[in-house]
């Protein structure tokens, strides 16, 4: 007996056009059509909720670089107004105004260097020293 | 039918007025500056302009160009408009700047500093009219210090004329006066036509020049006889006349113009004036006793700095430099060092015998020239404006600062040693004073 091979059938094999015999019952295609909306509202839930959890994230880095951007604009400014502050004609006006002077027309006295007071220099305590020698 | 034209000529119509008001809206553009965004772009991606010592003399913040050291230095910085540098270095070094590069100077702030501090303060006790202020590095040419009064503050550019905007140091040409002395006794002791020592009959006047020539006078009184010390010591004019009595036209010339007179200035892209050295053809023997005295050519305080800072140099002329890695390449000897020291020694003499109480510090060598020069009004020289001149040079022995002041149109009390040289003084302290340099035991207190 010549055995039946269990392969997809095919239609019109005579004309030499062939056609899967595909399952068009009602059932399959509502199962299907079910299983197909089940899964594009599980990722539009999906999607709205990462959406939803995620809303505050822009605005908050928004806000973050804006104050990024205020708190250089307070450092600039201030390191500007430190370097107006500290220019060298300002600290010589504040010294002259202060009664300071110039190292080299401030009048300047000398004195010879005085020895060292006469103290005894410290003896250190006397070691003794023993030293044991063994001949072999 | 007609209707449609009409309909079609009031579109038309319409679309004329917003091409009309659209180039309107572009021409105000133009007209008030730059769109904002270009020119913000434009000023915060701009290099920073720093001092020697890391000062910010320059920079950009939040899109606006600032200079937080206000008039430090303000005429050499310049300052920038809308989108480009108009003036100073922010217009000289406007390329690599605006490609974000910062600039670095050679300048002291310290020294820069003090010397408009002290410009500021002297020129208005004489009611000078400008004034400027050049300090170098002697072995490197590096300028320390390039002031210029009255101030500038580049911060509000728009409140300053163009006069107060003129980087003087670099660009106004003057007659150096009896400063140039020192220096002609120097090439003239290079040639071996004088010594220190040279016993000159000097007159208080001389004639010199023959058919052409003219009366040359000395302003302070002195001895009917005068060494080439005492010349320089009583900046004798008489005496320099019979100092350069030998002197080869053709080669004292040669002698100022290697000392970078007349000359340009081997500053890179920086611009500077040049000067007038008399063409040979007209050096005459009045040109050449003129010359000997400072009158009748003309340089910039840029050029006077550097060429006592040939004596200072051991007889080396060096081309300043005012960005750090650039410039400095001109080097050539004028001198020999020998001469170049017996020049310094006699300089040395000349404030501690002549004019102590103005130019000198106790306990400190400080050596210089002073000069007073009749200012060329109309053609002819006026008896009512002088420049004064000062320059010099510390510690005398091995110099390290070679310092020049120059101060036009002062009312009062004009002369070098009245004006210029107590700049040069309050200068030289706040040198020393930087580096802590002591005092000689022997002259101090």
């Amino acid at each position: 007996m010549k055995r039946r091979l269990n392969l997809p059938q095919w239609s019109g094999a005579s004309t030499g056009l062939t056609r899967p015999d595909l399952d068009l019952t009602l059932p399959t295609w509502r199962a299907r059509a079910v299983r197909y909306l089940l899964i594009y509202v599980a990722l539009v839930v999906a999607l709205i909720s990462v959406r939803a959890s995620t809303s505050g994230v822009r605005p908050a880095l928004r806000e973050a670089q804006q104050q990024e951007q205020t708190l250089i604009t307070q450092r600039d400014n201030l390191a500007l107004q430190l370097q107006a502050l500290e220019t060298p004609q300002r600290i010589g006006e504040w010294a002259r105004a202060n009664g300071m002077q110039l190292f080299a027309v401030a009048p300047k006295s000398t004195a010879d260097l005085t020895g060292l007071p006469d103290v005894p220099l410290p003896t250190p305590a006397p070691r003794r020293v023993e030293v044991k020698t063994q001949w072999k | 039918m007609e209707v449609k034209i009409r309909t079609r000529s009031a579109l038309m119509r319409l679309i004329a007025l917003a091409m009309f008001l659209t180039l309107v809206w572009a021409y105000a553009q133009l007209e008030w500056g730059a769109p904002q965004g270009v020119r913000q772009r434009a000023v915060q991606a701009r290099g920073s302009i720093l001092s020697a010592d890391g000062r910010v003399l320059a920079t950009s913040v939040n899109g606006k160009r600032v200079y937080p050291q206000g008039t430090l230095a303000g005429q050499i910085v310049g300052m920038m408009g809308d989108t480009e540098g108009l003036e100073g270095l922010e217009a000289a070094y406007n390329g690599p700047l605006t490609s974000g590069q910062n600039l670095k100077l050679t300048l002291d702030s310290q020294i820069q500093a003090a010397a408009e501090s002290a410009l500021n303060k002297v020129v208005p006790e004489h009611q000078g009219e400008y004034g400027s202020v050049m300090v170098l590095e002697t072995r490197t040419g590096r300028v320390l210090a390039a002031a210029t009064y009255p101030a500038f503050n580049p911060n509000d550019w728009r409140q300053f004329s163009q006069e107060q905007r003129r980087n003087r140091p670099f660009i106004d040409q003057f007659e150096p006066g009896s400063t140039i002395k020192a220096l002609v006794v120097a090439a003239a002791l290079n040639e071996g036509l004088t010594t220190p020592n040279t016993l000159y009959s000097t007159p208080m006047s001389r004639f010199v020049g023959g058919r052409w020539g003219s009366r040359i006078g000395d302003a302070v009184a002195h001895p009917s006889t005068l060494t080439t010390q005492g010349i320089l010591r009583y900046s004798s004019n008489v005496g320099m006349t019979h100092i350069v009595e030998h002197f080869d036209p053709k080669r004292m010339r040669e002698y100022l113009a290697q000392y970078g007179f007349g000359q340009k200035v081997a500053l890179p892209v920086v611009p500077s004036g040049r000067g007038i050295l008399k063409p040979l053809e007209q050096w005459g023997e009045l040109v050449r006793a003129t010359n000997a005295f400072g009158q009748g050519m003309s340089s910039t305080n840029l050029q006077l700095v550097s060429a006592f800072n040939v004596l200072a140099n051991d007889g080396q002329y060096v081309a300043p430099r005012l960005i750090e890695g650039s410039g400095g390449l001109e080097r050539r000897n004028v001198l020999r060092p020998e001469v170049a020291r017996s020049t310094r020694q006699l300089l040395l003499n000349v404030v501690n015998e002549g004019i102590f109480h103005a130019a000198g510090i106790k306990g400190y060598d400080l050596a210089g020239k002073t000069g007073t020069a009749q200012v060329v009004v109309d053609g002819r020289y006026s008896s009512t404006i002088y420049d004064s001149v000062f320059a010099g040079f510390l510690p005398a022995e091995a110099p390290r600062v070679t310092i020049t002041v120059m101060v036009h149109g002062a009312k009062q009390r004009h002369h070098g040693s009245q004006l210029a040289a107590p700049i040069f003084r309050e200068v030289s302290a706040q040198v020393l004073s930087s580096w802590g340099a002591t005092p000689h035991t022997d002259t101090a207190p």
